[in-house]
């Protein structure tokens, strides 16, 4: 069974040949080292080298993005690692395009107004890992919005990046299967603004509704796009909530994002297409409304949120014949240990979640460069030698 | 304008009429610290209403919001009457390699209209900057936030360097973010825990005393 087909069987809730596993950001130049994978040059060098090129680099970044050969060169090292680290399902870029470099290559703004910056970490090993981080944004106000360049869901280079996964997923018989990522309605909305602004929208309805509206019909357009070239299945990124609980009401997220949610899936599943949503967090007073809205697969099934009875042993009782799991294993747990806490935690995930398919294994947010490559091969050899089906309890 | 007024005002969020509703309070004549007073049992309000789950983090930010508003013709009044020595010192950082700020923003807010004197340090703050702080504003309290697995380690960083300078014993330290938990924060040397702001502002009025 190729990695397409079993990751579809699960998320059909049937069972396939063995438990699929899936990450959706896995930066840890550690790993890529002790599974033999090449260390590309950091991005931030080519950065800088653009931006000293002013206007002429933010266009030859952007021609960048529309070059298939170039982004499958970038992706065939990535899906590389992805399959030694035993992933089935890997991504490709749908949104969330750089737009424009800040001075000195330090990062960019990205098309949706956010000022990104690189983060270099380095492991216990003196391995650096370059991270993105979130550094504000350009958007200080709805009159700022209302003059920004909204992304366009029909850009050339969104079909390009997906075609150029599925491509390189082909090279690599399937061993690996590609879906698109893109930005939904909640994280690029706040993000965009800044907390404070984005707070304040809410004193002012009709601006509110109106942000939620252009993001909601990008993505939409956008589903639309890739579903009608055959996308399978695409992620949507877009955080609800934190540790304490979601970041707006539960009104205001039925008011201006769920709404958009449901059509953005039965679009979606008009052209056999699933929907996966990735949002941090503790959800339980919005869970019903995701899975009415036809959310098909939820990642990460935060466990460290300050809830205790959100767990993904209570969302596979309530929700399991209609939503997949995916994830779940503590970032904080696998960076820290112990081993034996890990692989104990990773058999009960095998052991109770598996059973019946809907279930992609893999942690509960990231693999961040502060997990030990040990740590985390231990989770996988969990997967890899009691995940096959028919789950066998007797571990 | 009636105190009660102005405590609805800052309940409502009403972000965009806070200011003119508070200067015209001034404008009456009314004492500085009735109308902070009267801005406060708003705050409280507000923390009572996210505990309770009737408020989120959008309104608990927008009161923070509504509260700067408020203090921009407050706080000339203010100063001009108060004694900061007298106002318990509170030092807030995101901790070296972590640039979050949403939770330590939150605090700052809550803390300000609970009266404490604030010093925010920002983001990605290394240990050196807060011992240097401490010492130049003899603050009784540090809080420090992490929400990265990978930079949860430099609270310890911090512990330790607050004890190198002799300083660990003058100073608690309260800690919050993602990735903790009361055990893990104990562990790294932290004084005290908390779940999110609200819970934090009133750990450390409890530190205070």
């Amino acid at each position: 069974m190729d990695a397409q087909e079993r990751v579809l069987k699960a998320i059909n809730h049937e069972e396939p040949d063995k438990v699929p596993a899936f990450e959706s950001t896995i930066t840890n130049n550690g790993l890529k080292k002790y599974y033999g994978i090449e260390i590309e040059k950091s991005e931030i060098q080519l950065y800088k080298s653009l931006s000293k090129l002013g206007k002429k680099g933010d266009r030859l970044l952007q021609k960048g993005y529309c070059n298939k050969n170039i982004v499958k060169s970038v992706m065939r090292n990535f899906y590389e690692f992805c399959k030694r680290a035993h992933l089935d399902l890997v991504l490709s870029m749908g949104a969330l395009f750089n737009r424009k470099l800040l001075e000195n290559g330090e990062g960019f703004i990205d098309e949706f107004g956010r000022i990104m910056k690189f983060e270099s970490y380095v492991d216990k090993n003196g391995i650096e890992t370059v991270i993105v981080g979130y550094h504000g944004s350009v958007i200080n106000s709805f009159e700022d919005y209302e003059s920004w360049e909204q992304p366009d869901p029909n850009w050339e280079a969104r079909l390009i990046n997906f075609e150029a996964g599925r491509e390189v997923q082909e090279e690599m018989n399937n061993r690996v299967f590609s879906i698109p990522a893109i930005s939904a309605l909640m994280e690029v909305t706040w993000e965009s603004f800044g907390l404070e602004n984005f707070s304040k929208l809410f004193a002012r309805s009709a601006q509110i509704k109106k942000v939620f509206d252009d993001r909601g019909k990008f993505t939409l357009e956008l589903v639309k796009i890739l579903a009608e070239h055959d996308a399978k299945i695409i992620l949507l990124w877009d955080d609800y909530g934190y540790k304490n609980g979601l970041f707006m009401s539960p009104r205001n997220y039925r008011k201006y994002v769920f709404p958009w949610i449901k059509r953005i899936c039965d679009a979606a599943h008009r052209m056999d297409c699933k929907i996966m949503l990735h949002s941090d967090g503790d959800l339980t007073e919005i869970l019903d409304d995701i899975v009415n809205s036809g959310v098909d697969v939820l990642n990460p099934i935060e466990p460290t949120t300050a809830n205790p009875d959100y767990t993904i042993c209570n969302l596979k009782e309530k929700y399991g014949d209609k939503l997949t799991l995916s994830g779940n294993i503590s970032p904080m747990l696998l960076a820290s240990g112990p081993i034996q806490e890990i692989i104990s935690y990773s058999k009960r995930l095998i052991k109770e979640i598996a059973p019946g398919g809907g279930f992609l294994f893999g942690s509960g947010h990231s693999i961040n460069p502060a997990i030990p490559p040990q740590h985390y091969e231990a989770m996988q050899q969990i997967k890899e030698q009691y995940g096959s089906y028919p789950i066998d309890h007797n571990f | 304008m009636e105190f009660e007024k102005l405590t609805e005002l800052l309940i409502e969020l009403e972000v965009d009429d806070i200011e003119a509703a508070v200067k015209e309070a001034l404008d009456e004549g009314k004492d500085p610290f009735k109308v902070l007073n009267a801005l406060t049992k708003g705050m409280d309000e507000v923390g009572r209403r996210y505990e309770a789950k009737e408020y989120y983090l959008t309104e608990l930010v927008l009161a923070g919001e509504t509260m700067k508003e408020a203090f921009k013709v407050l706080k000339p009044a203010l100063a001009a009457q108060e004694n900061i020595e007298s106002k318990p010192k509170v030092i807030l950082a995101t901790v070296k390699g972590d640039n979050h700020d949403i939770g330590k923003n939150i605090l700052g807010s809550l803390l300000l209209s609970s009266g404490f004197e604030i010093y925010d340090l920002g983001m990605d703050v290394d240990e050196n900057t807060i011992v240097d702080k401490v010492k130049e504003t003899g603050a009784q309290i540090v809080a420090l936030s992490s929400l990265l697995t990978m930079t949860v380690e430099q609270i310890e960083v911090v512990h330790e360097a607050l004890q190198e300078a002799n300083l660990r014993d003058k100073v608690k330290l309260i800690v919050g973010g993602a990735p903790l938990n009361e055990d893990l924060a104990k562990k790294l040397g932290a004084d005290d825990f908390a779940e999110d702001a609200v819970e934090g502002v009133n750990h450390i009025k409890a530190l205070a005393q």
